[in-house]
């Protein structure tokens, strides 16, 4: 009982802060918006255009890339390269003003296709677009030139023929890893709830710090209060930061975006394991550290380290094998996997007790190790 | 002058005492980015594109062999399997052996050497839908010239008097061959920098605004602690002692940028270009960073709340700024340029691309203006929070 009231004491300390209210409710949600908004839902490559051009021939042009790439129009081809250098666009075409007057040009009427080596492959998806407009001028030309006829009028039958020559479709196979189903916001939403629950309950161990400091938690053992209900009330502490710090995410992301968090038991599970788990790790670096600035330094080295390692950052599964391997040393790792189980693959709590088992072990080792230096630092005169 | 540096050199002791200056300024920073390089240094690599695409032939005709001709002929970076059987071709893809597979059903020469509808067809992995997307308009390049012919001579026949004869289709095929429309390629240069470059230069400029906490929150810290009165007792002006903190933060501020860079270049191999155009962009970015935490160090009440204040701005800057992924979507990519961050890693981006100091100098201009705004707010703010 007492434990929890010196749990919730630690909660209330957190919510006081007022840096706390903008880390806590605010960055998590914005952060996420900002990576739905960079990295979210299907990536078309970009295409950068400067069109001179108002006629049919352009329009055409345009509209045929439309569907195979995202189109960004740019005022002049200076604009254009620039934005291409600068990976703003992954490539960029130049429609020449003579591109109207093809149909009357003696010499062909050049495209500009400007990439970096990274955005060359863009180019046969332009070239192809191109190709089909020539089509129908070239078949316009071979007519007025057999037929002797003004190019106005053969260029007007090219272009109403029916005919299609050899289309092509497109099927797609496989299991993909990142389904289509999966939200704008999913993979963000996941990723951050897991590297904001531990980054935000290591910063739990500053007040940790400072209530040793001032000998708060010492005093507390002067009443008659057991060590026990002081270790695992500072413990409880960190882990009521932490797993109030997953439930907002959660609900809000829910209630922003949509996210789907699949399986509410399985969520949940995930959330009040790695609670303890970042419970742990902020009541050992608590109890281990003396100075609550450089605590705050390499928590968030830790932290952020930790979650970048453990794919909080990257999806994990576009790790080398190498690094999908040393990942797993993190708990991020297989939390995450837990969650990629139950929203991407429908997995129920069921199907993620492997990973539940290994966060538990996680919990285990840094909530023992934790309590251990705490009742040590605690007694130490 | 000799007044600023003595108070300047006692802060920076204490600073050098208390390690967190270097934790955040020199360790953090250096310890994040060669996680992040070790984490996504590679992935990053292996997005090379070099895709694998299969050619199924089931047609065996005139057109097949002409199409397989051209998908052997692309050439790098992508590798090319012919003769594969349906079944190998998309059991490879659902397996990610191939990216893409072309199949050419039968028929396919028949149906157009009699004008009528043929197609190909492509399967492509759903998690390569680059590659496939490239495979699609290889085929459909080849198409296009298929149209050309069948174009030409539906045109002639549309128009002209008579039947269409043999040597109207040798002359569509002829004339298809030079199209009214080419496409030039034209390089550009890849303004990015390398990914170790671009993770230190991230982290050090995100810790930055960490870092120059130390100088310009003196004052408060002073205040708090009880030895403002007695500094300012001191026969010195008033400015001499904002100077001095200012100059404490000016300082750890370019020691902890040009360590971190120097790092990168000898242990990670990040080249970072003209070394003086980047000494100056250090400078004058760590500049803007003392004037715009210093802004929140003058009107804060307390330490405490100047650090809480000045980790929020470090956060938003930074993650806005491109510190940890370029912001590049539309909108965004334009307030990203309101951050000290994005201009300094924009210089760098730039001077490593192989530009001269000259063309740093929207990046110096923007930071300067930066710098100017903030820096009279920040000394304005001081000089009233001293006043008597």
């Amino acid at each position: 009982m007492k434990a929890l009231a010196i749990s919730l004491m630690n909660l209330k300390r957190m919510l006081r802060d007022r840096s706390a209210i903008f880390f806590v409710f605010i960055f998590p949600v914005a952060l996420i918006l900002l990576i739905g908004a960079q990295f979210g839902g299907a990536s078309v490559p970009q295409l950068g255009y400067v069109s001179a051009g108002t006629g049919p021939l352009s329009a055409g042009l345009l509209e045929r890339l439309q569907g195979d790439v995202e189109l960004v129009q740019y005022p002049t081809e200076a604009d254009l390269v620039t934005a291409v250098e600068r990976n703003m666009v992954n490539a960029g075409i130049v429609v020449p003003t003579d591109y109207e007057s093809a149909i009357d040009s003696s010499d062909p009427i050049e495209v500009v296709f400007i990439a970096p080596p990274s955005g060359a492959p863009l180019r046969l998806v332009v070239a192809a677009a191109v190709d089909d407009q020539a089509a129908i001028l070239e078949a316009a030309l071979f007519a007025a030139e057999r037929l002797d006829l003004p190019t106005e009028q053969t260029f007007a039958a090219a272009s109403s023929s029916e005919q299609v020559g050899l289309t092509v479709s497109t099927e797609s196979v496989g299991e993909s890893l990142f389904p289509a189903t999966l939200g704008r916001f999913d993979l963000g939403a996941s990723s951050q709830l897991i590297l904001f629950m531990f980054v935000n309950g290591l910063a739990g161990s500053a007040a940790l710090i400072q209530s040793r400091r001032l000998r708060v938690s010492q005093r507390m053992l002067g009443t008659p209060t057991s060590m026990t209900s002081v270790v695992i009330g500072e413990a409880g502490g960190r882990f009521a930061v932490s797993i109030f710090q997953g439930i907002y995410i959660v609900v809000a992301t829910l209630l922003m975006f949509q996210v789907n968090w699949g399986d509410p038991l399985g969520a949940l599970a995930v959330i009040v394991l790695f609670g303890l788990v970042s419970a742990g790790a902020a009541t050992l670096m608590g109890a281990t550290f003396r100075n609550d600035q450089q605590a705050g330094g390499i928590g968030v080295v830790l932290g952020l380290g930790l979650a970048a390692l453990g794919g909080c950052m990257f999806p994990i599964e576009l790790f080398s094998p190498a690094m999908q391997r040393l990942a797993h040393i993190t708990p991020h790792a297989w939390a995450l996997d837990a969650i990629a189980e139950l929203v991407r693959r429908d997995g129920t709590v069921v199907d993620i007790l492997p990973q539940l088992g290994v966060l538990a072990a996680f919990a285990a080792v840094f909530l023992g190790l934790a309590t251990w230096r705490l009742r040590a630092v605690l007694t130490k005169a | 002058m000799k007044r600023v540096l003595t108070i300047a050199a006692k802060d920076l002791r204490l600073r050098i005492r208390d390690r967190s200056a270097f934790v955040i300024g020199l360790v953090a920073p250096l310890v994040l980015s060669f996680i992040f390089n070790a984490v996504f240094g590679s992935a990053l690599d292996d997005e090379a594109f070099a895709p694998k695409y299969g050619v199924v032939d089931e047609d065996g005709e005139e057109v097949a062999k002409a199409f397989t001709d051209i998908v052997e002929g692309i050439g790098e970076p992508f590798s090319i399997e012919t003769g594969l059987t349906r079944t190998v071709a998309e059991n490879g893809v659902a397996a990610d052996e191939f990216d893409s597979v072309f199949i050419i059903p039968e028929g396919t020469t028949a149906a157009i050497e009699s004008g009528k509808e043929a197609s190909l067809l492509v399967i492509g992995n759903v998690d390569s839908p680059f590659s496939t997307q490239v495979a699609t308009s290889i085929a459909q390049r080849f198409g296009a010239g298929v149209k050309a012919v069948q174009l030409s001579l539906a045109t002639l026949a549309a128009l002209g008097p008579g039947a269409i004869t043999p040597k109207d289709v040798v002359a569509a095929q002829q004339s298809a061959g030079d199209l009214p429309l080419t496409l030039r390629e034209q390089g550009a240069l890849d303004r990015q920098l390398e990914p170790a470059a671009y993770f230190v230069s991230g982290m050090a400029v995100f810790f930055l605004f960490f870092t120059v906490q130390f100088g310009v929150s003196g004052l408060l810290e002073e205040r708090q602690q009880g030895t403002l009165p007695r500094l300012l007792a001191a026969p010195l002006p008033r400015g001499a002692v904002i100077a001095a903190k200012g100059f404490t933060s000016l300082v750890l501020g370019v020691v902890s940028l040009a360590v971190l860079l120097v790092a990168a270049h000898f242990l990670m191999g990040a080249d970072y270009g003209d070394p003086l155009g980047v000494a100056v962009l250090i400078l004058i970015g760590v500049l803007a960073a003392v004037a715009i935490q210093g802004v929140v160090a003058a009107f804060a009440r307390n330490a405490e709340q100047a650090g809480n204040i000045q980790g929020i701005v470090a956060v938003v800057l930074g993650m806005l700024g491109g510190s940890f992924f370029p912001v590049t979507s539309g909108f965004l990519e334009k307030l990203s340029l309101a951050t000290p961050h994005a201009w300094i890693l924009r210089g760098l981006t730039d001077l490593s691309a192989g530009d001269q100091l000259s063309a740093v100098v929207p990046s110096l201009l923007a930071l300067t203006a930066i710098t100017l705004v903030a820096g009279t707010i920040a000394t304005f703010g001081m000089q009233r929070s001293l006043a008597p």
